[in-house]
């Protein structure tokens, strides 16, 4: 009993500090969290995300910030590790006090970082990391911005099929990871269910591998009229090619990991004809103007920065960093935690550049009055001589299924 | 199409790059008993000199290979030099060991400076296949294996005809008595080291222009470990028929059993192997005295 109301006395005081922290902090800056994989195989995503958040705040505080408020951006690597995601997000919240977390870290961690901030009551803005579980967890405090979920590519993934592609037989060909079985385990359900669409045949490969001719001529062998594939790029690569070796002319639809120019550099001239999905609505070097700017702006605030950025983590963190800021605009001059959340579920179709003239648009609209999955939509892209080409003839329709049903969010 | 020699002879494509790989593994524990887990590596070296010399340096691609064979032979030299002499004391166990560091820094280092974005060599020869009878195959691998056979013929020469072959083979067969005929087994060690990395860099530079480079190319020591194992681990002509039995064989599963099964097929053939003839197919039984 003892220990329990000395528990409960802690607890005030602690609620009292915090109290006045953000009371102190209602003229400071307003101080966001970051964390990503900073260091290792994934630190790609980790500094995409610190890196297109640090851009989009840059542009915020020039335009004179948050109703007359800077950002400040605090980033930690949690080394793409859930163990250490966890103390990550209690120092972030505990120690330095972050009115909101925005994250670029990969699913397992997210969804560790989910449940800390759901915990500590502080908006948490998940702006990469795909896991269902992330939305499933049913937090009001937990955001998922430009990323796209799991389900919803699958089911993205399917409508491309049946209602573009109009196809009755195919093969499929697919890493034995898991996102990719998954992936590819859901679309052989749904095509069938939805479409009729029959998978003639099921392959899988392992990540790493440098010889497919054993699948592709079982594949050669069902003749199918399309071959559809799940696959990070430098494998899936190496598939397209290897299909021209083997004779096999058949064209193949891919899904979003594989939009990398790495695809295009490996595959050669193999991968024309094959289509990808995007999460983004472009690619890099599309002739697209906000394209353009985000890339000159980027080069102009990174100069060192490899070729290949930015990628689309940097795209997809400048985007809801932005929806962030929206959030922090929309909820007025006295900002509180509550506020924000509940500001946040006011943007429908929020595009950075309507309501911030400078900001540039490159992650899809973003949508929380139905659901704290804020974007459900892919782009399509056709490689045609020799970089991705937006698919312009079909209007991919949103996909409505609720996750998780009848959800009911929980402050 | 033809599915059972296109099946053969898509193996022994495959096959042939495993057996380079299995080669080089070979050479260097018959001469030093250590078996060399950075082997994978000298092929991802291989193939990133051979993108630095045809694309940066602006080399054609036939004297790239060469430079490529030249400059993977001194990485060999250097790394013997710097991480295994001063080891060549310890047990067999703590080299191996070193072997594994030794590739895990290369892979890394390479990371460090390229970052993750894949490489490619344009490769000079078609990728459009031809057919003969039935049999799909292009260029470019036709070339790899004609290149895979003319750098086993060089090495079979060179071993039974060369005076440094005969002191290599002298030196794998017992140390101190080339030591007492004249022969610095300290030489022949570093060469033999430029040997297997020369090996693995052809192996690299050939692969390239077929499934581009980048850090994890040197995931094909695994099928290239099993086929020197099946081949006895000190034979040549073993390791040879090694490889290409791994790539015909997971062909084979990959189609009749399962796709999930073509990697397993592998292991499968090495238990197999190790029950029947403990020694591999062309090994021949050690005696080692306690």
């Amino acid at each position: 009993m003892n220990i329990l109301s000395g528990l409960g006395k802690l607890a005030g005081a602690l609620a009292a500090t915090m109290v006045i922290a953000s009371a102190a902090q209602a003229q400071q800056e307003i101080l966001i969290g970051y964390h990503g994989p900073l260091t290792g195989p994934a630190s790609w995503v980790g500094l995409g995300g610190r890196d297109g958040a640090l851009l989009a705040i840059d542009e915020i505080n020039a335009a004179g910030g948050i109703n007359g408020r800077k950002i400040k951006m605090i980033s930690y690597d949690d080394g793409g590790k859930p163990s250490e995601a966890e103390a990550v997000a209690k120092k972030m919240i505990e120690s330095d006090k972050v009115f909101a977390i925005l994250g670029g870290g990969i699913s397992n961690v997210a969804i560790v970082v989910g449940e800390e901030a759901h915990r500590a009551k502080v908006p948490y803005m998940n702006s990469t990391a795909a896991s269902p579980k992330i939305i499933d967890a049913q937090s009001r405090w937990v955001f998922t911005g430009a990323t796209i979920d799991g389900r919803d590519n699958a089911q993205n993934y399917v409508t491309f099929v049946g209602e573009h592609l109009k196809v009755k037989k195919v093969a499929l060909i697919h890493g034995a990871d898991e996102y990719s079985q998954t992936l590819a385990d859901t679309v052989v359900k749904l095509v069938k269910e939805r479409y009729g669409v029959e998978v003639l045949t099921q392959q899988k490969f392992n990540n790493g591998e440098t010889d497919f001719s054993s699948q592709l001529l079982a594949i050669k062998q069902a003749n199918p009229e399309y071959i559809l594939m799940v696959s990070f790029y430098v494998e899936a690569a190496r598939i397209v090619r290897q299909a021209r070796e083997l004779g096999i002319k058949t064209a193949f639809k891919g899904d979003t990991s594989m939009m990398n120019s790495g695809f295009l550099t490996i595959a050669g001239a193999a991968a024309e004809g094959t289509i990808l999905a995007y999460v983004p609505p472009y690619f890099n070097g599309n002739p697209i103007k906000d394209m353009v700017d985000f890339e000159a702006r980027y080069k102009k605030m990174y100069p060192t920065y490899p070729v290949d950025r930015p990628n689309y983590v940097d795209a997809f963190s400048y985007g809801s960093m932005y929806a962030l800021a929206e959030g922090m605009k929309r909820a007025g001059k006295d900002l509180t935690r509550k506020g924000l959340v509940e500001a946040l579920e006011t943007l429908q179709d929020f595009k950075a550049s309507d309501s911030w003239p400078k900001a540039v648009h490159v992650i899809q609209p973003l949508t929380f009055t139905e659901s704290h999955n804020g974007n459900r939509r892919l782009s399509y892209f056709r490689v045609k001589g020799g970089s991705f080409q937006p698919v312009s003839d079909f209007k991919p329709p949103v996909p409505t299924t609720k996750f998780p049903a009848n959800a009911t969010l929980k402050w | 199409m033809e599915l059972i020699p296109q099946l053969i002879v898509s193996g022994i494509a495959a096959g042939s790059l495993y057996a380079l790989v299995a080669i080089g593994l070979v050479l260097i524990y018959k001469a030093t008993d250590i078996v060399n887990f950075a082997q994978g590596e000298s092929v991802t070296v291989g193939a990133y000199m051979g993108w630095l010399f045809v694309t940066e340096f602006h080399m054609p691609y036939f004297p790239a290979i060469g430079a490529v064979i030249v400059a993977s032979a001194l990485v060999g030299m250097v790394v013997e030099r710097v991480a295994y002499r001063p080891l060549i004391k310890s047990p067999a166990f703590t080299v191996i060991l070193a072997t594994l560091a030794v590739g895990l820094i290369i892979k890394n280092v390479i990371r460090l400076i390229w970052h993750d974005t894949p490489r490619t060599i344009s490769g000079v020869l078609s990728a459009e296949p031809i057919e003969f009878g039935g049999v799909l195959i292009t260029p470019e691998r036709l070339a790899i294996m004609a290149a895979v056979a003319v750098v086993v013929t060089g090495l079979m020469l060179f071993f039974r005809f060369t005076k440094l072959g005969k002191a290599m083979r002298a030196t794998a067969q017992s140390q101190e008595a080339a030591s007492l005929m004249g022969i610095s087994v300290s030489g022949i060690f570093s060469k033999t080291w430029a040997l297997g990395s020369a090996l693995g860099g052809i192996a690299g530079v050939l692969i390239a222009p077929l499934v581009g480079i980048n850090t994890e190319l040197g995931g094909v020591l695994i099928p290239g470990f099993v086929a020197a194992i099946v081949g006895g681990f000190t034979s040549i002509p073993g390791a040879i028929v090694g490889g290409l039995m791994v790539g015909i064989f997971e062909n084979f599963a990959g189609v009749f059993v399962s796709s999930s099964f073509k990697r397993v097929v592998s292991f499968v053939i090495l238990i197999a192997v190790l029950m029947i003839k403990p020694s591999g197919l062309f090994g021949k039984p050690v005696r080692k005295q306690v």
